[in-house]
């Protein structure tokens, strides 16, 4: 998977000979054995061949990296490949062309919900079954109350205040 | 076999990347904000402070009081076993202690102290956005209650 990516990443410069001769053979091989790859750059070679096709009309008998080479005093390589023809597609189309992989988008939506999961649900937590607020103790030299109304989370303590001249309760 | 040992680490990697402690409860860990108010409540004719709509469905509910009103308010950070003192009335002081903090609960000692002695103390765990109201003690006739809430 990864050797396809990286031949799929080289295969521009192979359309345009300036891949390094050591990587040839190399990209060959992988071609031959290939069906996907193979596949990407027929696609490819198609897609130049339209592209010169609709940017070079019959009437005009050069191009214009011709006339560039031509006021340099050059001829045109072998195999040059004309400015105009540079691949310009915008990468949202590129996406097309990328072949599915379902185990990573699996594995990667099964994350995602994972992390949704993990930022709304209380996960690790023993205690998120008991009300708002737990009172562990209270010490009090007054009486008091205790009173959770059932339709609001609130809960109330209400401290009873010491009638004067009785004894405080405890 | 290769590719299902590929998926599964893939689904390693990116499930501990999920419960990576990324959110905001998990960073806070350490320090919690906690928000107090003390509201003087009575029976006269009166009106309930703006500053208090947010939590005046609960009192309402809780208490036949006719008039609310805010006196103090604040909201502080605190870490473990830090402390803060609230002044309720001239002699009877409120005093706050953080004793632990979880991932969704706070421990915190409440002790309300009167003319320098203790007469009232609770350890309560206070789960994030509850409200927890301590009301009795009384300043001129009039009825306080504290609220305390606490916020990751």
């Amino acid at each position: 998977m990864r050797r396809c990516r990286k031949i799929q990443k080289d295969m521009e410069r192979y359309l345009d000979k300036e891949l390094l001769p050591e990587k040839i053979h190399g990209f060959e091989d992988h071609l031959r054995t290939c069906v996907r790859c193979r596949r990407v750059l027929d696609e490819k070679r198609e897609q130049r061949r339209l592209r010169v096709e609709s940017l070079i009309p019959d009437e005009i008998p050069i191009t214009t990296d011709e006339i560039i080479f031509a006021i340099q005093g050059e001829s045109v390589p072998e195999g040059a490949v004309p400015s105009s023809m540079e691949d310009t597609t915008p990468w949202w189309k590129k996406l097309k062309t990328l072949t599915f992989r379902p185990v990573p988008a699996i594995a990667f939506a099964v994350c995602l919900i994972a992390l949704g999961l993990s930022l709304f649900l209380p996960f690790g937590s023993h205690t998120h079954r008991k009300p708002g607020i737990v009172i562990e103790e209270i010490e009090s030299t007054h009486s008091f109350v205790i009173y959770r109304p059932q339709h609001t989370g609130t809960t109330v303590i209400w401290i009873v205040p010491a009638k004067r001249g009785s004894k405080e309760a405890t | 076999m290769k590719y299902l040992s590929r998926f599964f680490l893939t689904l390693v990697f990116l499930a501990a990347c999920a419960f990576f402690p990324i959110t905001p409860q998990l960073n806070a860990a350490q320090r919690v904000q906690l928000e107090w108010r003390v509201i003087s409540a009575s029976h006269q004719r009166g009106n309930v402070d703006p500053r208090l709509r947010d939590i005046y469905r609960d009192l309402g509910s809780v208490f036949n009081y006719s008039s609310y009103r805010l006196i103090n308010m604040n909201r502080v950070y605190l870490s473990l076993n830090q402390e803060v003192s609230v002044p309720l009335a001239p002699n009877q002081t409120f005093i706050i202690r953080v004793m632990g903090i979880s991932r969704q609960w706070v421990r915190a000692r409440i002790q309300l102290i009167r003319s320098g002695r203790s007469i009232f103390g609770t350890s309560v765990q206070l789960m994030n956005g509850r409200t927890l109201l301590i009301g009795g003690p009384t300043d001129h006739g009039k009825t306080l209650i504290f609220s305390l809430r606490s916020f990751w």
